[in-house]
């Protein structure tokens, strides 16, 4: 679907993507994650033909992205980072009106409005201003906007930066589900584990680099599982407030675990093992009396292996 | 119901007819033309107090001047108030990365421009058309056909379309919209002012000429430059409607220049110009579309490089922020991962 060749991009000196190369296949949701200023966003613009690469090739189903750029614009949605929108423009005249720079209008365009505006749960808005929606509404409405012309793929860039949880999954949810629908995404993030929960696959990038792309678990795992095992692996139990301090001082007598922070109603264990072991401690606990409302094993390692994976250009940048 | 035209015009004169700001302009523009239009009588009328002859004829002839004194009105401020409307036309829409999604679509960036200068045109020629019935007393009154209004009318559209073409190639090119204004104003000054220069400076050197060779140069090929100057536009036409006379096509064929003899017509200079003033406006288009298309090349480097300056040193001050706090101590890397982790967590279980 969307292939990626030794792409450069210099502003002046500043290398802001660094020979980038990369293959997304049809059908994927890939999360492009990276920290502020990995060149994420400018990956995407020349993507979409908003910005001239220094070097490098783009070719979207086969197209060559410099040899046809109006081919390529057909088969792209985008959905920007920040956008705004016109004040004194009506949801449905704001759809109309992207529908006319696509050439759709009349009928056809009035149905794909109303379709697209149910998708994206905004049918009771359709008459009211576009500048008195929500943050989270008009972020849905320029999804909707994005599929006006049924591209092959969306591309999203951080499509949830500024929303509230529910929003977030909200825009989640509409996401899988156009991904379930057969449409390619590809969105950007700089929060792994939002995306890990979504994504089929996902690149890291680092200063312009990629630095890890693959399955989720691929790059968790990067053939070093044996050794994950022997790190310290963290637990939350969850506790209510009337058992907590009780629970505090069984805890405190194991040594299987070392408690690593106590908080109002969690309290997080330090162990060694895999999940049967964290299941046999649980055991244990409970065993001894102590009144858990919940446990789960924490999912930090995405973020140390994040922390770990982009911190290693640190360097570089305060040579630069 | 399949609409046409340009969508982008569309767009605009939908927005525009919604805000307030249009109607305010048209009162306001309509309400400085009254006033001036009123300044005028009231001057004729003590003119005409004072003169020797005082027959009704001449009382009513001279109020033909109103016309031009309303028109010249009418156009200095279409002159000063286009560039305002302009300037944010393109750079505005930058600022709110709709530019970038309508970049996205099909659209080609000269129907963008081409969509934005109609509807300033389209704007400004409504103010014009509605201040009508105030030149209509002007004909009434001084007696001037019909005709010479309507062709007021088309020398007007011309002038605001080159106008507008100035104005959105200045907004595609500046980042601030004031700069936008300003340049609008210096370029336009320059086509209003500049185009004499050449006339200026073959008057100089033709009274060189006269003191030291007794010889004299000719005028007209010099005054060529002032083919795409609308004021010179708007006194020929003055000069024809009002008197009947060329000034300038009289003045070259009197010269002898070779192209404009054969054309000996009283009208050749109004249509020449207007066919120059045509094609500077779709040059202006031209690199205005030139100038929004990033593929292209467009989008200025220089525009580009301004940015830099102010962009690099917020990001890499983020990016800072974001080491020390994420893998600068050791410790506090883990409880950042750990909140991280959890907060996420505890909004997908919701
Ligand atoms: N218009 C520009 N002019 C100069 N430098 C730029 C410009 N845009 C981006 N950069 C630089 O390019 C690099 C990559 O920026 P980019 O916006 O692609 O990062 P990002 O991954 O999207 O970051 P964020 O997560 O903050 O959105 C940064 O170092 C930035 O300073
Ligand atoms: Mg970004």
């Amino acid at each position: 679907m969307l292939t990626i060749e030794g792409l450069y991009k210099t502003y002046g000196k500043q290398m802001a993507v660094d020979g980038l190369s990369l293959h997304i296949p049809k059908g994927e949701l890939f999360g492009f994650v990276g920290p502020n200023g990995a060149g994420k966003t400018t990956t995407i613009r020349i993507v979409c033909g908003l910005l001239k690469e220094t070097g490098g090739r783009v070719l979207i189903d086969g197209k060559e992205l410099a040899k046809e750029p109006d081919a390529v614009k057909r088969c792209i949605g985008y959905v920007p980072d920040f956008f705004g929108v016109y004040d004194n423009f009506k949801v449905s005249e704001y759809m109309e009106f992207y529908g006319s720079l696509y050439g759709i209008s009349g009928e056809e365009c009035e149905r794909l409005t109303t379709d697209l505006l149910a998708l994206v749960n905004l049918s009771e808005k359709r008459e009211e201003y576009v500048d008195s929606l929500s943050r989270g509404m008009k972020q849905r409405l320029c999804v909707a906007r994005a599929l006006l012309h049924d591209p092959a793929l969306l591309i999203l860039d951080e499509p949830s930066s500024g929303l509230d949880p529910r929003a977030r999954v909200e825009m989640k949810e509409l996401l899988m589900n156009l991904n379930s629908m057969g449409k390619t995404i590809v969105i950007s993030s700089h929060i792994l584990s939002e995306l890990s929960e979504m994504c089929t696959s996902i690149g890291i990038m680092d200063h312009g680099r990629l630095v890890a792309v693959g399955k989720i678990d691929d790059i968790l795992n990067g053939g070093q599982s044996s050794e994950q095992t022997r790190e310290k692996q963290i637990a939350v139990l969850e506790v209510s407030r009337e058992h907590h301090e009780d629970a505090v001082t069984r805890l405190r007598q194991f040594t299987d675990f070392s408690i690593e922070s106590v908080m109002e109603n969690k309290i997080e264990i330090g162990y060694e093992g895999d999940e049967v072991r964290l299941n046999e401690l649980m055991m244990e606990i409970m065993k001894q009396g102590v009144i858990l409302s919940g446990f789960y094993q924490k999912r930090e390692n995405l973020e140390v292996k994040f922390m770990q994976l982009t911190g290693s250009g640190e360097d570089t940048e305060h040579e630069a | 119901m399949k609409r046409k035209g340009n969508p982008i015009t569309r767009k605009e004169l939908t927005i525009t007819s919604r805000s307030m700001r249009f109607s305010w302009g048209l009162f306001g523009f309509e309400a400085c033309l009254t006033v001036i239009f009123l300044i005028a009588i009231a001057v004729l009328g003590v003119e005409n107090r004072y003169s020797y002859v005082r027959s009704n004829a001449s009382r009513f002839s001279s109020f033909i001047a109103i016309f031009p004194a309303v028109s010249i009105a009418e156009l200095c401020i279409v002159a000063l108030i286009i560039p305002v409307m302009t300037a944010t036309l393109i750079s505005g829409e930058k600022e709110r990365q709709t530019f970038d999604i309508m970049l996205t679509t099909q659209i080609k960036p000269m129907q963008i421009v081409v969509g934005k200068m109609m509807s300033s045109v389209i704007k400004v020629m409504t103010y014009v058309i509605m201040s009508i019935p105030i030149m209509a007393v002007g004909f009434t009154l001084g007696g001037i056909s019909w005709w010479a209004l309507l062709f007021f009318l088309v020398f007007t559209l011309l002038t605001a379309l080159l106008e507008a073409s100035v104005g959105i190639f200045c907004s595609a090119a500046c980042k601030r919209s004031i700069t936008s204004i300003l340049l609008t104003y210096f370029i336009m000054g320059l086509i209003y002012m500049g185009t004499f220069l050449p006339i200026f400076i073959t008057a100089l050197m033709d009274s060189f000429m006269t003191v030291f060779t007794g010889e004299s140069l000719a005028m007209s090929g010099s005054m060529l430059a002032l083919l795409p100057n609308p004021v010179v536009l708007f006194v020929e036409y003055f000069s024809l409607a009002l008197g009947g006379e060329s000034y300038f096509v009289k003045e070259m064929v009197d010269e002898g220049l070779p192209i404009l003899s054969f054309m000996g017509e009283k009208c050749v200079w109004l249509i020449i110009s207007s066919i120059v003033i045509l094609l500077l406006s779709y040059l202006f288009l031209r690199l205005a579309a030139r100038a929004v298309d990033p593929l292209r090349g467009g989008r200025g480097q220089a525009s580009k490089a301004k940015t830099a300056v102010n962009y690099t040193p917020v990001r890499q001050e983020e990016s800072r922020q974001n080491i020390a706090g994420g893998y600068g101590q050791e410790e506090s890397r883990q409880n950042i991962a750990g909140t991280y982790g959890q907060e996420e967590n505890r909004q997908y279980t919701e």
